[in-house]
C-alpha cells in the first residue's frame, strides 16, 4: 500500500471540498478503500476520514418511509427493529452480507460505493488491461476465466459483476440516494458499463452520499410474514417489460425481474384479499415463478465459463418465489449437518499443553520471528489470463532494486533436498537442480526441456516426441520436483497475491 | 504527503503514543509498533478474521482499519481480555476446555469475535453461532469445538446475568 496523507473532515462542506480535489479519497468504514489500496487498485494521495461527521449515522422510520444515514453501519441497520419489521429485504440483504466484523465497520454509503470483486480488476500488477481502472486499456477478463463474471448488463468493455447485495434490494424497493446536492433514484445511480465502465456511479467529483431513503410501499414488506402483517401478492407486471431495454446483473438492475415478479400490488381484480402469505404463494406460484424465472435471464449473454449462470438463475428465482410463504427472516435458517463430534471417543476434548499460550495470544508463530537478513520470495504470475508459457523474460525483474535472484524453471540453482512429502529423508549430500543442462540453456535458446532432478533421475530426452511432451507439460504451470526442497534458512516464501473471493457485501 | 502522524491510542485501557505513517493499519501498529502480537495477521484483506479486535466494544478487523482512525476510541485486543497470569476470560476458558483450536493461529480472533458475538446476543443457537462466527476462518477445521465453546460461554454468560 502506497503511503498517503490522512485528514479528518470536520463538516460535510469540508468533505465535499476535499473530495473534489484530485487523488483524494473519502474514507468511511475502510473495508473497500483500504482493501483496494492493498491491491494497488486505489492509490490515493490523501485519505479523508469522514467517520467523525455528526448526524449522518441515524436511521429514521416513519409512515412515509425509511431514511438511513450514509454513515450508519451495516450491522446497526440490519439489527434496527423498525427496519427488520418493515423493510425485511433491506435487513436481510445486510445481515447476510460479508462477515459480522465487516458489517460493524462498513457503512451504508460505502456499501453503495464498493467496487467489483473481478479478480482481473483487483490485480493491476498482473493484469494491466482493465477498462474500469484504465479506460481504453482493454478487458483481461474477456478470454480469461469468467466463471464469476456477469451474464446480464455487460458490454464488450467490461463483464465484471456488481459486488453488493444492498443495492439490489434498494433497486427493488425504488429507493432514492441523497447526496450533498441532490436526490437520485437508485436505478439512475448505477449506470450500465457500456463503453465507459470506469463510470460506476452517478456521483460527480466533490459529491458525497448523505442518506438513502426507501418509500413505504407494500413492496417493502414483501418478506414480512410476521403475524398480522398483510402480505402482498405476487404479480408479474407484464406492461413494464418493454419500457427500458436494459437488463443487467452487471449492475443491481438484475433485480428488476425480481421486482416485477415480487412487487406488491393490490389484489388483482376479482381476487379475494389473501389471508396469509402461504395461500398467496400457492395461488400465484406457477405463473409468477415461471414468468419471473424467464424474465430473470432475459437478454443474458454467456461468456465462456459463466454460461452455467443462465441455467442456474431461473431456478434460483423460482425457488425464491416458491419458498415464499414458507419462510420468514432466514438469516439463521440454513441447512447444516450437526457437526459436533465430541459425543463419542473420536473428537473428544483434550487440554493442550500449549493451550493457555494460544488462547492468551502469547504463542508465537513464524510471523513473529524476525531473523536478520531475511529475504523475501515473491511469486509472479503471468499477465495473460490464459495461454501457454513460451519463454520468460527476467530482465526487468533482475533490474528492479533490491532483487537478489530471479528463479524460473531455467535457473541453475542448487537446492538442498530435504525429504519427500512422505517424510523419507533425501540422500545425504544430494543437491537438486532446476535444469540438468548447461547454464546457457537460457530461455531464448531452443530449450532442452528444463526439469528438476527428482529422486529417481530420468535420462535426458531421447526422442523429439518426449521433448514435445515434456515441453507441453510446462504449458501452464512450473513443474514441481517430486522431492520437497528446503530453501536455505535465510529464504522465506512470501505471500502470493490472492484472488478476491470474499462474500458479497 | 505526510510522512508520519503522531497518535494517542487507548489500547487495553492504556494510553499509548506512537508515530507512524498514515497508511499503517491498526493491525501493523499493534504488532510492529506496540509489540502486541496476540492479534494475528492472516489474509490481511478482511476475509479471515484473525485480526479481530474490539473498537468501542464492537468487533472489527484491524487489518482494514487505519491506526489513525481509532484515535479517541477504545481498542481491546486479546492481551486486554485477561491480564497475564490472571483468571481467564470465560470465553478463553471455554475455548481451552472444549479444545476449540489446534494450531491456535486463528484463536485470538475467534475469541475476540466470540466475546462480541455473545455480547451482541447472537449466540442463541448453534445455527446462529455458526452464522455470526462466519467472519472467522479456521484452517485446522476446529469449528465443531468452537461452536461448543461459544455455546458453553454463552450459557455461562446467561447464568451470570441472571444472578
Amino acid at each position: 500500500m502506497r503511503n498517503f496523507s490522512y485528514a479528518r473532515a470536520a463538516s460535510i462542506d469540508e468533505a465535499r471540498a476535499q473530495a473534489a480535489l484530485p487523488a483524494h479519497a473519502l474514507l468511511a468504514g475502510g473495508t473497500t478503500l483500504l482493501d483496494l489500496a492493498k491491491c494497488g487498485v486505489a492509490e490515493p494521495e490523501t485519505v479523508v476520514d469522514i467517520t467523525r461527521l455528526g448526524g449522518l449515522d441515524t436511521v429514521r422510520v416513519d409512515d412515509r418511509g425509511a431514511r438511513i444515514g450514509a454513515l450508519a453501519k451495516m450491522s446497526h441497520v440490519a439489527d434496527h427493529a423498525a427496519i427488520r419489521a418493515q423493510y425485511p429485504a433491506i435487513a436481510e440483504a445486510l445481515a447476510l452480507a460479508a462477515s459480522p466484523q465487516i458489517r460493524n465497520m462498513a457503512t451504508i454509503g460505502g456499501n453503495l460505493m464498493q467496487r467489483t470483486r473481478c479478480a482481473y480488476f483487483r490485480d493491476p500488477a498482473a493484469f494491466p488491461a482493465c477498462n474500469k481502472r484504465d479506460p481504453g486499456s482493454g478487458c483481461a477478463a474477456l478470454g480469461g476465466v469468467t466463471r464469476n463474471h456477469a451474464v446480464l448488463g455487460t458490454s464488450d468493455a467490461c463483464i465484471a459483476t456488481y459486488p453488493g447485495d444492498l443495492a439490489v434490494a434498494l433497486m427493488a424497493l425504488d429507493a432514492v440516494i441523497h447526496t450533498s446536492g441532490r436526490s437520485i433514484l437508485v436505478e439512475d445511480f448505477f449506470p450500465l458499463p457500456g463503453a465507459t465502465p470506469h463510470r460506476e456511479t452517478a456521483l460527480e467529483p466533490g459529491e458525497l452520499i448523505t442518506a438513502v431513503s426507501i418509500p413505504a410501499t407494500p413492496a417493502a414488506r414483501a418478506l414480512d410474514l410476521s403475524e398480522g402483517a398483510r402480505p402482498p401478492i405476487l404479480r408479474v407486471r407484464r406492461g413494464e417489460r418493454r419500457r427500458r431495454p436494459r437488463t443487467g446483473s452487471r449492475r443491481p438492475h438484475h433485480s428488476r425481474a425480481a421486482r416485477r415478479a415480487s412487487a406488491a400490488s393490490p389484489p388483482a381484480r376479482g381476487a379475494p384479499a389473501p389471508s396469509n402469505a402461504r395461500c398467496v404463494a400457492s395461488r400465484w406460484k406457477k405463473p409468477a415463478s415461471s414468468e419471473a424465472s424467464r424474465l430473470a435471464v432475459e437478454g443474458a449473454i454467456a461468456r465462456g465459463d459463466n454460461a452455467y449462470k443462465i441455467d442456474l438463475a431461473p431456478r434460483v428465482v423460482a425457488r425464491a418465489i416458491l419458498g415464499y410463504g414458507r419462510r420468514g427472516m432466514s438469516v439463521h435458517q440454513f441447512r447444516s449437518k450437526h457437526g459436533d463430534a465430541s459425543d463419542g471417543a473420536l473428537g473428544g476434548r483434550l487440554m493442550r499443553i500449549d493451550g493457555e499460550a494460544k488462547i492468551r495470544g502469547e504463542a508465537t508463530y513464524a510471523l513473529e520471528n524476525h531473523p536478520e537478513n531475511l529475504c523475501h520470495v515473491v511469486l509472479v504470475g503471468s499477465t495473460k489470463a490464459s495461454g501457454r508459457v513460451t519463454r520468460i523474460d527476467t530482465a526487468a525483474a533482475k533490474a528492479a532494486p533490491g532483487v537478489l535472484l530471479v528463479l524460473t524453471p531455467d535457473n541453475q540453482l542448487e537446492l538442498n533436498s530435504a525429504s519427500t512429502w512422505l517424510g523419507t529423508p533425501g540422500p545425504e549430500g544430494r543437491t537438486g537442480r532446476w535444469s540438468a543442462t548447461s547454464p546457457s540453456s537460457a530461455s531464448t535458446s531452443p530449450p532442452s526441456p528444463p526439469r528438476p532432478s527428482s529422486r529417481r533421475p530420468r535420462p535426458p530426452p531421447s526422442s523429439p516426441s518426449t521433448t514435445r511432451r515434456r515441453r507441453r507439460s510446462m504449458g501452464s504451470m512450473i513443474p514441481l520436483p517430486a522431492t520437497a526442497w528446503s530453501f536455505p534458512a535465510h529464504h522465506r516464501v512470501g505471500r502470493c497475491r490472492r484472488g478476491a473471493r470474499g462474500r458479497r457485501r | 504527503m505526510t510522512d508520519s502522524v503522531s497518535l494517542q491510542l487507548d489500547i487495553n485501557g492504556q494510553m499509548r503514543t506512537l508515530k507512524v505513517e498514515p497508511r499503517v493499519t491498526l493491525l501493523d501498529a499493534l504488532r510492529d509498533h506496540l509489540g502486541l502480537t496476540g492479534t494475528k495477521k492472516g489474509c490481511d484483506q478482511g476475509q479471515c478474521g484473525a485480526c479481530t479486535v474490539h473498537v468501542d466494544g464492537e468487533r472489527m478487523l484491524a487489518c482494514l482499519t487505519l491506526a489513525a482512525q481509532v484515535e479517541g476510541r477504545t481498542v481491546t485486543t486479546i492481551e486486554g481480555l485477561s491480564a497475564p497470569g490472571a483468571d481467564l476470560h470465560p470465553v478463553q476458558a471455554a475455548f481451552l476446555e472444549n479444545d476449540a483450536f489446534q494450531c491456535g493461529y486463528c484463536t485470538p480472533g475467534q475469541i475476540m469475535s466470540a466475546v462480541a458475538c455473545i455480547r451482541e446476543g447472537h449466540a442463541g443457537s448453534d445455527a446462529e453461532i455458526r452464522e455470526y462466527m462466519a467472519g472467522n476462518l479456521c484452517r485446522c477445521g476446529a469449528y465443531p469445538h468452537i461452536v461448543a465453546a461459544v455455546r458453553q460461554a454463552a450459557a455461562h454468560h446467561t447464568a451470570e446475568a441472571a444472578r
